[in-house]
């Protein structure tokens, strides 16, 4: 289906010529309103023979091309349009008409000519028709317009390919199901208590990196208090010169100036760090699924290993950027946003290509912000550092402050040159720290209560989390002082919102001391824990020492047993004898107190004996314990392969149908399953069963997808033909209508019916009549593609054309206004329908819109909210129409006639079928209706009839 | 033509499936629920004007030319516009709020 068409019947706009044949087909468009000759004078008839004659040549000609051009696109290797070509001289080739009397066109044009020239123009006319016929279907050749029942042949095909590759598919999986279960059943003894060896060594295994995460848990704790413990010491050292009242002047200015600089610096440095920390994860996420590709590209592990690890290493990057986002301090927020949305790219990057330029793009820019925020940073160091040097005061603690924030801006600038973005924050952190203690920050009594109550909880939950980590005596000090803290922490804050915040001062000082306490006694509590730890984790190196000679010992029998094959003695073994080593460093980490490294062994280790259990049991042969089940499965296998190659088989037979890709790689896997299963070897067919599945799933897909663009084709040509059939109905109809209104003014004039009149109104009438079944033709064709609305609407001009064919044929002979007007009904719901159609064949040539799956959408011929447009017209011209109505009721006052409720009666059936077409909308939208609750009828008039309204007829 | 296709029973499903122009996600909640309250709205409507036309042409009075019932039945029909027109609006809204 690669091949080009003459002209792409999906591409086209209009039905014109565009491509290589078009000088063809534009040469067919003049042949073809070649009028049928009539009774003509003889100068005339001679003239049309001549143009019979030229004609004649001109299709000569035409063939001639069509077999030069068609040659030469072939050699091209264009080869679809080439056979658009081909089948358009055959059919200039072919004879056709009534029996006994088939010709070719040339030769009926040759005779038309003839017959003509012989001034015998009565005997052409069925021939001339019967040339047109001929020549608007080698134009339909030539535009590649799909018939209807083609399409739908190759529809039937398609569906049952579809279903008959989903049949193998499934055998397949089934298939794979029964080689699994065979495996399992078919483990040798001597595979399964080398597997519980090895799951006996894993349990042991997991339960070391346990008890050490147990053991090191507590020691986190601590550390993590005694770290807050510190930093509430320093916070409540900055906040206590303002709470004592510490004077400003104009030092405090200079002091103050300079802080509000070591803040922007501390925030220039807090970014820098931040996205260093960043682009290091994210350049760790982007190495491991480096190295995933490589092990993979060298077998060290399978290709699902590889996607797993690379999934690994995008989630590792997205976690790495929800801890950026959580770590973000008060007023750093945004630089913990703009570090977290770059790692989160990277992230991005990894999970969708896992490789290649996009996760290169999103590290080159990750480095290029951390680039841009170090060089910011550093020019913020470098100025901090003139200004403190500069505009230090003479003396005093201020002038102190401002050589020691000059001195650490220094530090930073030069960490930032190191490249160590976390030690040059720290740098700026000391710098502010210190002018802040010289009588920067915050000197309002609330805003300083505020602070007092935010540290004394800090507190309260330091002495809680000590608690929980320590039983130690130390622990028990520095949570009790703490909790004192607390306590004098919130009456400073209560004093400080009195109405004499002096009194803060006292408990300020002593909280300050229960803090400085509490430190010390929580870094005497760590001290103790760190000194225990390696006393209580010796046991565990211990053990872990013991499980690696257990390992080792468990690889060297593998090695050498029996019953287990070749395989799997040697990739078991291998594994296992990996997983000892990693054991042993496990237990040198331990004892080294080098608890990440411990940690990261263990994990090796029990990769390394998941592989060993992997090699058992992939690596199994039934060929021994079950060789008649093998056989038996090869067999089936082999069934399904005849299969796949009887459909290649069949699909390669058809030209004109895409052979999808996938089913040749099918047959070749299912070959080689069959071959591995016939040896016994389940762990070498168990991949290519997997494989011949994907690879029959895939081509199904294909199919599948081809059996949707015919479908979009058949949707096609159906709009295409509807709107032909409603082009010949409306031509017809306005016809009629002409007619009518004609007759009604000759009517008029002559102030009588004459019987030519009556002819004439029959005529129009059958007519009429004619253009209603038609009507009731392609209605039923839109009900069953569920154009129900649109069917409605051609419903209903099938029943006034009805009504005006009875109303002008005999014996009503009626012209007047009535029947003009519902003529005029008609046209107008023609005139919609023919929009409408237009509409839909416009919106499915315009492409569909990027990122949205709305190629696979078109699957129904009139959309949704087409239908529901044309409800609403119609019930606006329901509307239209009761409100004319009403209007003419004024007119009658009272005098209502025997029409009017007729008009009433329609006016109410045709809204019920409105009412009705909506509840079917809705109800193929999945939405019940509700009833009504009639609250409009319960109101001021009248009550509401029994039941539910009933249909009117 | 007669190949029945198949329907998918979920409420904005199809719009989003066959909707002419395309729409890139589903729509929020608080749109469906908009969405569920306006075809409900609709259907009131019309089922209402279904039934007050069903009455003004049972109308007998009417019928029997009395000036009273003609103006009963033009009071009808004034309700029938009225609850018309708010159909329609309901009508533009779900093609508004509807994915497009």
């Amino acid at each position: 289906m690669d091949e080009e068409p003459l002209m792409n019947p999906e591409k086209r706009s209009s039905r014109g010529p565009r491509r290589g044949g078009s000088a063809l087909v534009l040469l067919l468009l003049l042949l073809l309103p070649a009028p049928p000759a009539a009774a003509q004078s003889d100068a005339r008839l001679k003239a049309i023979a001549e143009q019979q004659a030229m004609l004649r040549r001109r299709v000569e000609g035409l063939r001639q091309k069509m077999e030069g051009l068609g040659r030469r696109l072939d050699s091209e290797g264009r080869t679809h349009a080439a056979e658009l070509l081909r089948r358009g001289v055959e059919r200039l080739a072919r004879e056709t008409g009534p029996a006994g009397e088939t010709k070719t066109i040339e030769t009926r044009m040759a005779e038309i000519a003839d017959s003509l020239s012989r001034e015998l123009p009565g005997q052409v006319l069925d021939d001339q028709q019967r040339v047109i016929t001929d020549l608007e279907e080698l134009l339909t050749i030539l535009l590649d317009r799909q018939d209807l029942e083609r399409l739908e042949k190759a529809l039937a095909e398609y569906q049952e390919d579809v279903a008959n590759l989903e049949r193998l598919r499934a055998e397949e999986s089934q298939l794979l199901k029964e080689t699994r279960e065979l495996g399992e059943r078919g483990a040798s003894a001597e595979e399964r208590d080398a597997a519980a060896a090895l799951e006996e060594l894993a349990r042991e295994e997991r339960a070391i990196e346990s008890a050490s995460r147990a053991l090191r848990e507590n020691l986190r704790s601590l550390e993590k208090v005694a770290g807050e413990l510190d930093a509430l010491v320093r916070a409540q050292e900055r906040l206590l010169p303002a709470i004592q009242g510490a004077s400003k002047g104009e030092e405090g200015s200079a002091t103050a100036d300079l802080l509000q600089r070591a803040r922007v610096l501390a925030q220039a440095l807090a970014r820098a760090r931040a996205l260093a920390e960043a682009k290091a994860a994210a350049s760790a996420a982007a190495s491991r699924a480096s190295r995933a590709e490589s092990r993979a590209a060298s077998g060290e592990i399978s290709a699902e290993e590889a996607a797993r690890e690379k999934e690994a290493a995008a989630a590792q990057a997205r976690e790495a950027a929800r801890e950026a986002a959580r770590a973000g301090r008060p007023g750093s927020e945004a630089t913990s946003r703009e570090a977290a949305s770059a790692l989160e790219k990277v992230g991005q990057a990894l999970a969708s290509s896992g490789q290649g330029k996009e996760v290169e793009r999103a590290l080159e820019d990750l480095a290029a912000i951390e680039r841009e925020a170090s060089e910011r940073a550093k020019a913020a160091a470098s100025g901090f550092e003139r200004e403190a040097s500069s505009r230090a005061p003479e003396a005093g603690s201020a002038k102190e402050a401002a050589e020691s924030a000059a001195k650490a801006s220094a530090k930073a600038g030069e960490a930032l040159d190191k490249g160590d973005a976390a030690a040059a924050e720290q740098a700026a952190r000391e710098a502010l720290e210190a002018l802040e203690q010289a009588g920067g920050g915050e000197t309002d009594p609330a805003s300083l209560a505020r602070e007092e109550r935010k540290i004394g909880e800090r507190a309260a939950e330091a002495a809680k989390a000590l608690e929980g980590a320590s039983a130690s005596e130390s622990s028990g000090q520095a949570s009790d002082q703490a909790r004192g803290a607390s306590s004098s922490l919130a009456r400073a804050a209560s004093e400080l919102e009195s109405t004499d915040p002096a009194k803060a001062g006292p408990p300020a000082e002593e909280a300050l001391e229960r803090l400085k306490s509490a430190r010390e006694a929580a870094k005497r509590a760590l001290e103790e824990e760190r000194a225990g730890i390696r006393s209580r984790e010796e046991p565990l190196a211990e053990r872990e020492e013991a499980l690696a000679e257990r390992a080792r010992s468990l690889a060297e029998a593998i090695g050498g047993r029996e019953g287990l094959t070749p395989r799997q003695r040697e990739g078991a073994s291998k594994a296992t004898a990996e997983s000892s080593r990693a054991m042993e460093e496990g237990a040198r980490a331990t004892r080294e107190g080098e608890e990440a490294r411990a940690s990261a062994s263990r994990s090796a280790a029990l990769d390394a004996l998941a592989r060993a259990r992997r090699s058992l049991s992939e690596s199994r042969n039934v060929g021994e314990t079950a060789p008649e089940e093998a056989k038996k499965l090869a067999q089936r296998q082999r069934e399904i392969r005849e299969q796949i190659l009887e459909l290649a088989r069949r699909l390669k037979e058809k030209p004109n149908r895409p052979r999808p890709k996938s089913l040749d790689s099918a047959g070749a896997s299912a070959e080689e399953a069959a071959d591995s299963l016939d040896r016994g070897d389940l762990g070498e067919a168990e991949p290519k069963e997997e494989e011949t599945e994907k690879y029959l799933a895939q081509a199904r897909d294909e199919v599948e997808q081809e059996r949707s663009r015919y479908l979009r084709l058949r949707e096609e040509e159906l709009l295409f033909k509807i709107g032909d059939e409603l082009a010949s109905m409306i031509k017809a109809h306005d016809e009629a209508r002409a007619r009518t209104a004609a007759l009604d003014g000759e009517r008029r004039e002559a102030g009588d019916l004459t019987r030519a009149m009556k002819v004439g109104l029959r005529k129009t009438a059958e007519a009429e009549k004619q253009v209603a079944e038609d009507c009731a033709r392609v209605g039923k064709a839109l009900a069953e593609e569920e154009a129900k609305v649109f069917a409605f609407l051609l419903g209903s001009n099938e029943e006034d054309l009805r009504g005006i064919a009875e109303s002008l044929g005999a014996p009503e002979f009626a012209t007047d206004e009535r029947v003009q007007g519902l003529q005029e009904d008609v046209a107008d719901r023609f005139a919609k329908l023919r929009e409408a159609l237009k509409d839909e064949i416009r919106r499915r040539e315009r492409p569909p819109e990027q990122g949205t799956n709305e190629g696979s959408r078109r699957n129904r011929l009139v959309p949704d909210l087409a239908e529901l447009k044309m409800l609403k017209q119609l019930e606006e011209e329901a509307l239209d129409r009761t409100q004319a109505f009403g209007r003419r009721l004024e007119f009658l006052e009272g005098e209502e006639d025997a029409f009017t409720r007729g008009e009433l009666t329609r006016l109410a059936h045709r809204h019920n079928r409105i009412t009705e077409l909506f509840q079917e909308f809705m109800l193929r939208l999945g939405h019940k209706p509700g009833e009504p609750e009639d609250a409009d009828a319960k109101g001021e008039e009248g009550s509401p009839p029994d039941g539910p309204p009933r249909r009117l007829r | 033509m007669n190949a029945p296709l198949a329907r998918i029973p979920t409420l904005f499903l199809p719009f989003l499936l066959l909707a002419p122009a395309a729409f890139p996600q589903e729509p929020e909640e608080g749109v469906k629920e908009d969405l569920t309250r306006l075809f409900d709205q609709v259907h009131k409507d019309l089922k209402e004007i279904d039934r007050l036309l069903l009455e003004a042409g049972d109308d007998r009075e009417a019928a029997e030319k009395s000036a009273e019932a003609v103006a009963g039945m033009k009071k009808l029909l004034e309700r029938v516009q009225g609850h018309g027109q708010s159909a329609v609006k309901a009508i533009e809204e779900i093609l508004r709020k509807a994915p497009t």
